[in-house]
């Protein structure tokens, strides 16, 4: 019989985080693959999750397997005289069975006794075994502990309901034993709610101000914000919908409430009262609709309640503290002028061996000097740049209001009569500040946004801080891929080799430009992978970790693999340089030497001339590599490269070694032929 | 959307500042807890009376509730900030182990003083708290009612540097907070300590010179020789096995350290060090007190 299945896992408030963690790790996929590990099927299964429970609903459980047969004793060791013996008999008493419920059978031509083994009374077992491998499945970081068990979660897990249809499945979770007992809201009390059966889970918890489903109160918010802002002319103001996905795991029967702050705070900057209202306060910012502008109005999603006046004139009242609290601050910092904080950032700590703020803009500043060319940027605007760089970071608002560094920075110099690309650039050193957002637009603002990021990369590798494994808590996966989007986006002429010596001059140390530029390069790989690119890993790969680390260079070349890697010109050119490789790449003597074109050959002179040419191309394409493919062939058809005589070997292996240099710049030959 | 009819109870004259404490004190009683009393020294916060510091260790079940006076020189305004003062009062409790059902005590609590969370949306927001001076950790989330931050909730998992077993509740209330609500000020100075004193009336001329101490006037070089002589007293003490002595020693430290902090003075390889020189201390510590309780023979295991 097909009856719906429920396991509820109760627990207290899990942060809003590890519920969007808990939906991507427990995927359909994964819950049926656990669920076959313990002999189980689940047909439709779904996962609701809430701060207060992790859900998973099903439209049947039942067991692949309800029987099994054991093989015993062979049957000719088991019974003597054509009756079982001891061995018989304490094989059917280690399977629970009487020795007359032996079978018989063949197995590879020999006869042994089998015992059937019904598995239909382990179902609460395997279903215990099952609720406990999701459960162990699932991290967090920094899990706790609550009790006497010693299991580590995100937060303490307080009760379990196990139901097939009507019926308790017995199982254990933890030291809880599985009953029929949910738990509300903690305004409705601390008495329980008995569910009647897991068909009816959602209805019963909807009339107990719950919504189960994460998909679901997502829509309802969507609907319930967008609809109560439009009827007074207002957006609410929520960049990439990041606050609106948290809401989604912050109330589990979602409720607006339209309020106010008074209008004399629209004095601060904008930035400034949205940063409190959504970051600190989780309150949707209100913009109108006509001209885009900030307004004094806000939506609070309360959990479900009654008394919404109350309520509401609680956040008000909030609301209007924390605004003082930043008019405050704007005050004290308005009596400097924002060059005067930047010596306090020499208090600030960057990392512990790497040292303040103030130190980290000198690297900076150095880093900058160096790639400023690129950019088409003076020393001098580096210079002043960089005496305003960090200086926000002192100022009383950025301390209050951390995720303001930068923005805080820009409006001040803005106010102190800074020049525009400056204050700008100020800002755009933060950006992107999320893995999808807004890159720096101008040339100075992307300057110093490479130059901070790869400071960062190089600094804490030098001490041992690189990423591990899942460790990475100075963020410089995040750090990497900012560099490359910027690289990749834009047409800045700037090698990523440049990039990271840079900061080899700034450190006054090159001992980890190379697991830098690894580790930057396997990023590449990744970020490249995920484009959802035509061309094959092993092309990929051979861009990649091309000598040319030009990132904008190796994007042109990987457009045009999308078309050429399948003709019959580059199958030529590849076979071409798997033989130059052969040859180049592997004999001792194959040296760049000297050569005077009079001393070669018609075939030698061809591929040398057509190698020089390219030579002289700053962005070659790989149809301009097509050309190597004729005078190559030609070449080892009519000289015997490993020639007798020294001076005639060693000039055909330099002309080799050159346009393997050559193809090297566009592609990784080694990693091209896998 | 379903309706529910609740009915909320509110309380006619809310509670003054005095009787709050009082009936925080009274229901926490009323759980079994002893009534604890401050520690006497300048403290950031409750977690560092040794009611807090030192029972949260080892194997004994211990129930604890009081209020804390506590010093945070950073938040000097002068008395002049509605919100903040760098002197304040925390109600502690700590409940070892904690008990499945902490979440609701504590939701009573709040019923005691007049708050019915039913008529309030009262939530419990992720906030995890570190301390690594002290190589202390614990999870947990701060309380709003209605937006505001009302009380820190933690379950402790490390002090010392040693894992806490069996884990203790932490509930760090904030009176002032509190009290601004139910009287509907919006000013610590206006709550009405008893019905004709307000807080102001008691701290204003405090927080004032405070702040002018901790901001302009606090000697550097005076507070940089303290902070030297009270690690090396600290330190001396750990080596005779004192742990209570090396304990008020390194509260000490701290506390002019956080001066020397608020007045700019301190580099970033010095807080650095200094970190590391009292987690060092305070591991110590932590080791001290467990071989003392261990060598008792665990008296407070007998009274659970």
């Amino acid at each position: 019989m097909k009856e719906d299945f429920l396991l509820e896992i109760g627990t207290e408030e899990l942060p809003a985080r590890h519920c969007m963690s808990v939906v991507s790790q427990l995927k359909p996929e994964i819950v049926d693959e656990t669920a076959l590990k313990h002999n189980l099927i689940v047909t439709a299964p779904r996962l609701l999750v809430s701060p207060r429970r992790i859900t998973l609903l099903a439209r049947s459980i039942s067991q692949k397997e309800t029987d099994r047969e054991i093989k015993g004793p062979l049957y000719d060791v088991a019974f003597s005289d054509g009756k079982p013996n001891d061995i018989a008999k304490k094989f059917a008493s280690s399977q629970n069975i009487p020795v007359d419920n032996l079978i018989i059978n063949e197995h590879n031509g020999k006869k042994y006794l089998f015992a059937q083994q019904d598995l239909s009374k382990k179902l609460p077992d395997q279903i215990t075994r099952f609720a406990n491998e999701l459960l162990v499945r699932i991290t967090v970081p920094r899990p706790m502990r609550w009790d006497t068990t010693g299991f580590r979660f995100s937060r303490p897990i307080r009760w379990v309901v196990c139901l097939k249809g009507k019926a308790i499945v017995p199982i254990t979770l933890l030291d809880l034993t599985a009953g029929r007992e949910t738990y509300g809201p903690r305004f409705l009390g601390s008495h329980g709610i008995a569910l009647h059966s897991a068909a009816e889970y959602e209805e019963t918890l909807a009339k107990n101000a719950i919504i189960a489903d994460h998909a679901k109160r997502r829509k309802i918010l969507t609907k319930i914000i967008s609809t109560l802002a439009s009827s007074k002319g207002l957006i609410a103001h929520d960049p990439e919908n990041e606050l609106l996905e948290e809401t989604v795991f912050l109330a589990e029967y979602p409720q607006p409430l339209l309020c106010t702050f008074d209008e004399e705070f629209l004095s601060l900057p904008p930035e400034v009262i949205e940063v409190v209202l959504r970051d600190k306060q989780k309150y949707f910012p209100l913009i109108s609709r006509t001209n885009d502008k900030l307004t004094n109005r806000f939506l609070v999603i309360a959990n479900f309640n009654t008394d919404s006046q109350e309520i509401a004139r609680g956040n008000e009242t909030v609301v209007r503290a924390r605004l003082r609290d930043a008019v405050f601050f704007y005050e004290q910092d308005s009596r400097s002028k924002l060059a005067e904080f930047a010596p306090k950032t020499s208090t600030i700590t960057f990392q512990e061996k790497l040292g303040s703020m103030e130190d980290k803009s000198k690297r900076v500043e150095t880093i900058a000097m160096s790639l400023a060319n690129y950019f088409d940027v003076k020393p001098e605007t580096v210079t002043e740049t960089v005496g305003l760089l960090k200086a926000d970071l002192a100022t009383h608002m950025v301390t209050e209001l951390p995720s303001l560094e930068g923005t805080i920075g820009r409006i001040y110099a803005i106010r102190d009569g800074v020049d525009t690309h400056i204050a700008t650039a100020i800002e755009e050193q933060y950006l992107p500040r999320s893995a999808q957002g807004a890159l720096p637009q101008t040339p100075l603002g992307t300057l110093f946004s490479l130059a901070d990021r790869i400071d960062s990369i190089y600094g804490l590798f030098s001490i041992g801080q690189e990423p591990t494994g899942s460790s990475d808590p100075y963020g410089l996966r995040r750090a990497a891929i900012a560099i490359l989007r910027i690289l990749w986006e834009n047409t800045y002429d700037v090698p990523l080799n440049a990039v990271i010596s840079s900061a080899a001059q700034a450190y006054k140390t090159e001992t980890v430009v190379e697991p830098v530029t690894g580790f930057i390069l396997t990023r590449l790989e990744q970020f490249i992978k995920e484009q959802d690119t035509p061309v094959p890993t092993n092309l990929i790969r051979a861009v990649v970790f091309s000598t040319n680390t030009t990132i904008s260079f190796k994007k042109d070349i990987l457009k045009q693999l999308e078309t050429e890697q399948t003709t019959d010109q580059f199958a030529g050119l590849l076979e071409l340089a798997k033989r130059i490789h052969h040859i180049a790449a592997k004999e001792a003597e194959a040296a760049e030497v000297k050569i005077s074109r009079s001393d070669l050959n018609e075939s030698e002179q061809k591929l040398y001339d057509t190698v020089e040419k390219l030579r002289q191309t700053d962005r070659p394409a790989i149809s301009d590599l097509y050309t190597l493919t004729g005078p190559g062939t030609e070449f080892f058809e009519k000289n015997l490269v490993m020639a007798e005589d020294t001076g005639e070997r060693k000039r055909r292996l330099s002309i080799l070694r050159r346009a393997h240099g050559e193809i090297s710049r566009v592609l990784s030959i080694a990693l091209a032929n896998v | 959307m379903a309706k529910l009819s609740l009915s909320s109870h509110k309380q006619a004259k809310p509670l003054t500042f005095q009787q709050m404490l009082r009936k925080l004190e009274e229901y926490w009683e009323k759980q079994g807890c002893v009534i604890g009393q401050p520690y006497g020294l300048e403290v950031g916060a409750g977690t560092a009376n040794p009611h807090t510091y030192f029972r949260v260790l080892g194997p004994e079940p211990w129930k604890v509730a009081y209020v804390e006076p506590s010093r945070r020189p950073a938040d000097s305004r002068y008395g002049q900030n509605p919100n903040r003062m760098q002197h304040y009062f925390q109600f502690q409790v700590i409940l070892k182990p904690a008990p499945a059902d902490n979440i609701q005590l504590y939701l009573n609590s709040l019923e005691a003083i007049g708050i019915d969370a039913k008529a309030h949306d009262v939530r419990f927001l992720e906030d995890n708290w570190e301390a690594p001076s002290i190589g202390a950790w614990g999870t947990g989330w701060e309380v709003w009612l209605d937006g505001m931050e009302i009380t820190q909730y933690t379950y402790f998992q490390q002090i010392g540097g040693v894992n806490l077993d069996p884990v203790p509740i932490e509930i760090t209330y904030g009176p002032e907070r509190i009290a601004m609500y139910l009287q509907n000020v919006d000013d610590f100075k206006k709550i009405k300590w008893d019905d004709n004193v307000l807080y102001g009336d008691m701290f204003e001329r405090q927080e004032h010179w405070q702040s002018v101490f901790n901001i302009e006037t606090a000697d550097i070089d005076r507070h940089q020789k303290l902070f030297e002589l009270y690690h090396q007293e600290a330190q001396a003490q750990i080596e005779e096995g004192n742990h209570r002595a090396a304990y008020d020693n390194v509260l000490k430290m701290s506390h002019i350290f956080n001066i020397l902090d608020t007045r700019g003075a301190v580099g970033v390889s010095e807080r650095a060090h200094t970190f590391r020189q009292m987690q060092h201390l305070s591991s110590s510590i932590a080791k001290l007190y467990l071989e003392e309780r261990k060598e008792l023979n665990y008296p407070l295991m007998k009274k659970s």
